[in-house]
């Protein structure tokens, strides 16, 4: 039984240390935003100390902080209802196995997610400064259809392929029509994994930086953007941003411990297929 | 042979139309800019070859164009191999696996800025926790972040740490759902680990590995977040990048069209890679 | 209850003609089973007639109009798929309701017809339950309730049995055909089971891929004691009866067949090579007659006869002992006698029965 119990030795502790390793950096931070100032950089580190909330509370209470937050929540909801709205019926359309042109299509799917930010982003700045998109939350929704449209139909694509065909078939004898087949019968079935495909879109659209930052300004500034913002003032508040940090983080990572299985199913399907 | 009247095309279209926006409006716009002296101003000139001629011999941009490549080859070997040890060393845990994942899966869901964050304080010459360690066991930490030999390899750590999670999560799923027999195969005839690994796990792991690593390469390829975060492209232009140098050029500089030039010629690469990919993947369902 | 016709049905995938020339008329109320090996085009010819698949020729028509072009749920036909296609989502009773509540029946209408086909199939207790919490068999009875719910003119069914055990299979089958005897509806029934096709059908419809005969592959459509006493050609022969019926090559003089050494009387001219066939079950050992010297190979021992497979003059024959003999031993010589009111007749060249008279 002794190689056995070695061979466990070792898988756990390259567990622990990655696990540890992936997770003090945010711990570090989070201590930070409850320490107070002397504490925070005190060199060597103080481990225990009693927690303070002022940081948080001044990170919250920063002018367009809680304003960027919510924005960025408008943002993640109207990307993904867009996103699902156009791309379950054409992830539906594209499963069909004898469509034609559907090879090209998901090419194209691919090259268009792939493709780097700055190439949109520039004519989408003119465009929207012309129109009116320029620093709206609506307007960040739909330039994010860049790769959250493709992101999803790919996904969707991929778990609807695992419910079997007959199934349509028999919906078809029994007089229903497509629109009834896909929503009815496949988003119901496939629900768990259109819940891992609007994480993972969440967690995108959440932490998105290029395109936020050349197309939004004030009103539509996401929170991502306001944490970077921090930076601007002429000293520093280490804790605030901090505090900021953390409340951006929070939600994310609330989404890693709930939704972790998800998440997972989500990428790995999105890659292998 | 379905009847095309099963499912009309018009579920399609609403997808096909935005992509379509979403992507001939800006890049045709892209490439017109890229022929142009445009400022922001009123005036925009057509220019020809100019701003290609510049990007593509232009010193400045010629160091861009390697400091981005090495970070790519740099951060994606590292990823894949990290990401595979990982998922090879944690994929016999049973207990406590789910508490592992979610702690791998942490800095994944942090966004780029809070990563350059978090990392700037941790690498703080004197206050950073990182260099406190070292000296824990009689290292002096340089200054990382803010020295030129040291910014460019700090960015790829930083990278490994945010990044890594994806090849192994991709890896870890690939490896729990490859078939058990090969496996007890090989045990009966008394193949070793390394053995198992060479012959029997990462043939099978191939198409994956294959996708994770063009998909990490491209991800690279467009790195900006973390080095905006954190050195800007600096010190002395050590971590300057292609997409760094992109956005600098347009919003700093306001030279729109030389910007529009950079993005077309890297979209270029990217496309190139992307087929490569498809056709790579091709190859393999062709094979299996 | 319906009559179904198939006129001069094409059916091609790509290139590749998978059907051809296939004209079929099955009578309103009838249980027509079509059998035959993978490939032969069966579960194609019935997804056809359900609307899901094309044709690249003919006409299909249900109670005499035509419905090549129609709309699946146009047609009125109800279908029991292979995997029974249930939905994981939906209850049973939801499951059976699905049709009538996309055609917007009331819902005191849907709960009572729901409640009478539960009973008739035995799932009233588990009109809550989810399909992944049924069995296989109580899975089908959910498909078959589902498709009885419509009313349809026709029911299809595509292998409805090959998923479940082998011990259900029979009882299955036997409510099918009471189910059949009560709704009297015309039903079309896929199986590549010969046991199936044989024990259900009013009438069995025997189809080959097209390689075998290049012209058409519907091989006979006959009942099953025809289908088993005077196979049309060599292909039904072979296919039907397990074990096969044994087959062997025999030249021809102007008397009769010359079958080892032995000339057997046919009453008509005869093409020069022919093959003859004769089913297991009716060789008998010793006995007059044609009679052929065999050596046993090897015996399995079924419990309720003995097949003994035999070596001799005219190739490998198999025959069936019933167990109430002794079994043989392997390597004993035995004589073999074929009776000639069991022989069967084949053209060698185009492998078409030929009757000779007795």
């Amino acid at each position: 039984m002794k190689p056995k119990f070695l061979s466990h030795l070792g898988r756990y502790t390259v567990a622990i240390t990655a696990a540890v390793v992936s997770f003090f950096p945010i711990l570090w931070i989070a201590m930070i935003a409850l320490k107070d100032r002397a504490d925070a950089f005190a060199m060597p580190p103080v481990w225990l100390f009693t927690p303070v909330w002022e940081h948080f509370e001044k990170a919250w209470m920063t002018s367009g902080f809680s304003g960027a937050f919510l924005n960025s929540v408008m943002v993640c909801v109207m990307g993904n209802v867009l996103a699902f709205a156009i791309g379950i019926p054409a992830a539906y359309m594209l499963n069909q196995r004898r469509m034609p042109g559907r090879k090209a299509i998901l090419v194209w799917l691919l090259i268009s997610y792939m493709l780097p930010e700055f190439l949109f982003v520039i004519p989408v700045y003119v465009l929207y400064q012309q129109i009116g998109l320029y620093d709206t939350v609506i307007g960040l929704a739909v330039i994010y259809q860049i790769f959250t449209l493709p992101f999803t139909i790919w996904l969707v694509r991929a778990f609807f392929a695992d419910v079997p065909a007959s199934l349509a078939e028999a919906a078809r004898l029994e007089g229903a029509t497509t629109w009834q087949i896909i929503w009815k019968i496949y988003v119901p079935i496939a629900a768990p994994g259109l819940a891992a495909t609007a994480i993972l879109n969440a967690i995108k659209m959440w932490n998105e930086l290029t395109i936020a930052l050349a197309l939004t300004f004030n009103n539509a500034q996401t929170v991502t953007l306001a944490v970077a913002g921090f930076r601007g003032y002429a000293s520093i508040d280490w804790g605030a941003m901090s505090a900021a940090s953390i409340i951006v983080i929070l939600p994310m990572a609330l989404f890693a411990i709930l939704a972790q299985r998800h998440i997972v199913q989500g990428l790995s399907l999105g890659s292998v297929k | 042979m379905q009847r095309t009247a099963f499912s009309p095309y018009w579920l399609l279209v609403p997808a096909l139309t935005v992509l379509a926006l979403n992507t001939f409006y800006p890049v045709l716009y892209s490439v017109y800019l890229s022929f142009t002296d445009w400022n922001w101003g009123k005036t925009s000139n057509f220019v020809g070859l100019k701003n290609f001629i510049t990007v593509l011999t232009k010193a400045q941009y010629r160091d861009a164009f390697l400091n981005t490549l090495v970070f790519s080859v740099s951060a994606v070997v590292i990823e894949t191999l990290l990401g595979l040890g990982l998922a090879l060393a944690i994929n016999g845990i049973t207990r406590g696996a789910g508490l592992i994942r979610t702690l791998l899966l942490l800095p994944l869901m942090v966004s780029g800025i809070a990563v350059s964050l978090v990392w700037k304080v941790l690498l703080d010459p004197t206050q950073g926790v990182v260099n406190y360690f070292l000296s824990l066991i009689g290292i002096e930490g340089p200054a990382w972040l803010g020295t030129v030999p040291w910014a460019m390899p700090s960015i790829i750590m930083i990278d490994t740490w945010w990044q890594t999670a994806f090849s192994f999560i991709i890896l870890s799923s690939a490896l729990k759902g490859l078939p058990a027999e090969p496996f007890e195969a090989a045990r009966l005839e008394g193949a070793t680990a390394w053995q198992t690994f060479r012959h029997i796990t990462l043939p099978m792991l191939k198409p994956v590995l294959i996708t994770v690593i063009i998909f990490r390469t491209v991800d690279t390829l467009k790195i900006f977040d973390i080095i905006f975060g954190t050195t800007g492209g600096g010190p002395l232009r050590a971590t300057e990048v292609v997409q760094t140098l992109a956005y600098q050029t347009a919003f700093k500089f306001h030279r729109f069209g030389e910007s529009a030039a950079i993005s077309v010629v890297f979209s270029l690469i990217i496309l190139v890679l992307c087929l490569a990919y498809l056709r790579l993947d091709t190859d393999e369902k062709d094979a299996s | 209850m319906a009559t179904v016709s198939l006129r001069n049905i094409d059916i091609s995938y790509g290139s590749a003609k998978v059907v051809k020339a296939l004209n079929m008329d099955i009578a309103d109320g009838e249980f027509t089973v079509l059998v035959g090996p993978s490939g032969c085009g069966k579960s194609t010819i019935l997804r056809l007639i359900a609307g899901l698949e094309e044709r690249s020729a003919g006409d299909v028509l249900i109670d005499g109009a035509v419905v090549s072009e129609a709309d699946p749920a146009a047609r009125n036909v109800a279908m029991v798929f292979q995997n029974y296609a249930l939905y994981p989502n939906m209850t049973v009773a939801e499951n059976i309701a699905f049709g009538m509540k996309i055609r917007k029946v009331a819902q005191a209408k849907i709960n009572s017809a729901v409640g009478d086909v539960a009973r008739m199939v035995g799932l009233t207790d588990h009109l809550a339950k989810r399909p992944g919490k049924l069995s296989g068999g109580q899975r089908q009875r959910v498909a078959l309730a589902r498709a009885i719910v419509r009313h349809p003119k026709v029911f299809l069914f595509d292998e409805p049995l090959s998923n479940l055990d082998a011990e259900f299979r029979a009882s299955i089958r036997l409510e099918l055909r009471q189910l059949h005897k009560s709704l009297k509806s015309t039903m079309i029934y896929v199986t590549h089971d010969q046991v199936e096709a044989m024990t259900m059908g009013d009438r069995i419809a025997v189809l080959a891929p097209i390689g075998v005969n290049g012209s058409h592959n519907l091989m006979q459509f006959d009942t099953p004691d025809t289908i088993y006493r005077k196979p049309a050609n060599l292909f039904v022969a072979r296919f039907i009866g397990s074990p096969k019926m044994n087959t062997f090559e025999v030249a021809t003089t102007a008397e009769g067949l010359s079958i080892a050494g032995q000339t057997v009387a046919s009453g008509q001219h005869l093409p020069p090579k022919v093959v003859v066939g004769i089913r297991p079950e009716h060789i008998e050992v010793g006995g007059s007659g044609l009679t052929l010297p065999a050596t046993v190979k090897v015996t399995e021992n079924l419990g309720h006869e003995y097949l003994v497979f035999t070596e001799t003059a005219l190739g490998p024959i198999t025959l069936r002992i019933a167990d109430r003999y002794e079994c043989p031993k392997d390597g004993q010589a035995l004589s073999l006698s074929l009776p000639q009111s069991r022989l069967h007749v084949f053209d060698a060249a185009t492998g078409a029965r030929i009757e000779i008279a007795d």
